[in-house]
């Protein structure tokens, strides 16, 4: 019965909603401090992959099991989701989640290599969740911005750059600092867990 | 002090976060606001009444002061208070509603709505683990300064992990041992019924959705 080893067992379970919160409060963190300044809106997603590089490296070290990642991910969705962003946040989590999931089961949850691409999988999820209100809901991304009281001209002045150039150079940057914040991610589990027998 | 069931409560938190994403203006904000206060009391939560309404009136008091003047400084302050405006009936319904719900009363809800245990189970941890994750960070600060040693990304994360790697396994230990990996049909000491309270409460909020979304105080007073 339970000696499936690639169930979710209650203990991953709560390992994963542990730590899922933890990214969680980064990702507030940084959306927070950068909506200020609307210019640095597009690298929320860049300054959460540098920061939450070593959350997701432990995670999918310390489960090892297909699934964690796809909660993390749908989970984090959900929340934002509940907390007032745009609803297809669920949904990117979810896929983009699986996608991350999948990525590092094939180097067995272990190798460096397919982990680092699962977390820029996960990363342009999220990156995702911040874009799409742009590209895709134009009009009522206006009005929810007016309604804030930001000036027409830096939102017209947004969306016009989104759908340009800077979404390519956002989402190359985003998957440029996951690739940085997997390997800070390596660094620092090398240098604090391994020497505490956590890992 | 009534007591509902957490399924409603549940309800009444999505509710309040579609009438905050439709809400046309700021009054129809300070409506659901004024709402979940009353609920506040009637469900006994005084402090987080209190808390909530202080810190709200607080924010009023800034936006308005900033409203004055008008050049960059105050612009930056605006949004940032804009946006924690937009979460303040969420944030300070959640709060009453974790001061009430005991976490089993909660994972009993979501196994009657027939969530599967993949899903309840971290997301019953992620709401729980919130304040204990203050408490953590708090603890970690005040070692840190008791060192003498500065701020830095790297001293206050890693920290943070080992406790909750620490957390996570004596949670685990502690759940198991309650039975979560049970298959059986979980039983719970209350029985989690709906009532009164909680049919009335779900139809003022799923009224004040609507109205929210049909035009919100606009709609009467323009």
């Amino acid at each position: 019965m339970k000696t499936d080893k690639r169930k979710l067992r209650a203990k991953d379970l709560i390992t994963t909603g542990i730590f899922t919160l933890l990214f969680f409060v980064v990702v507030t963190i940084f959306a927070m401090l950068f909506t200020t300044i609307p210019l640095l809106m597009p690298f929320i997603s860049c300054a959460d992959a540098i920061v939450g590089g070593v959350i997701f490296l432990y995670l999918a070290t310390k489960v090892r099991k297909f699934g964690a990642i796809t909660i993390m991910s749908g989970l984090i969705g959900l929340v934002m989701c509940l907390a007032g962003h745009f609803w297809p946040c669920i949904i990117f989590g979810t896929v983009f989640g699986l996608l991350a999931d999948f990525l590092c089961s094939q180097g067995g949850y272990k190798k460096f290599s397919w982990n680092t691409a699962g977390y820029a999988a996960m990363i342009l999820g999220l990156a995702l969740d911040g874009y799409s209100p742009m590209l895709f809901f134009e009009d009522a991304f206006r009005r929810s911005r007016l309604d804030m009281g930001m000036s027409a001209e830096i939102i017209d002045k947004l969306i016009a750059a989104i759908h340009g150039p800077l979404i390519v150079v956002a989402f190359a940057g985003a998957v440029i600092c996951s690739i940085i914040g997997a390997l800070i991610g390596r660094v620092l589990l090398k240098k604090h867990f391994e020497k505490a027998g956590i890992l | 002090m009534v007591r509902f069931d957490p399924r409603t409560k549940l309800l009444v938190l999505v509710l309040i976060n579609v009438v905050i994403f439709a809400s046309p203006d700021i009054r129809t904000e300070w409506l659901c606001m004024g709402m979940v206060a009353v609920l506040l009391l009637v469900m006994g939560c005084l402090r987080q009444l209190w808390y909530g309404l202080l810190i709200y009136a607080v924010l009023m008091a800034v936006f308005y002061l900033c409203t004055l003047a008008d050049n960059f400084f105050t612009a930056f302050v605006s949004m940032t208070i804009i946006c924690i405006r937009k979460i303040m009936p969420t944030v300070f319904f959640a709060s009453g509603l974790m001061a009430t719900t005991k976490v089993g009363d909660l994972v009993s809800a979501m196994q009657k709505l027939h969530i599967p245990k993949v899903i309840v189970i971290p997301f019953t941890v992620t709401l729980r683990f919130f304040p204990t994750a203050k408490e953590e960070f708090a603890a970690i600060r005040d070692a840190a300064r008791l060192r003498g040693l500065r701020f830095s990304m790297e001293r206050t994360l890693v920290p943070m992990m080992l406790r909750c790697a620490n957390i996570a396994e004596e949670l685990s230990a502690a759940s198991v041992t309650r039975g979560i990996e049970s298959i059986g049909k979980r039983t719970s000491m209350r029985e989690l019924k709906f009532g009164l309270p909680d049919a009335v409460m779900a139809a003022v909020f799923l009224a004040l959705g609507i109205f929210a979304v049909m035009g919100g105080v606009p709609l009467l007073y323009g």
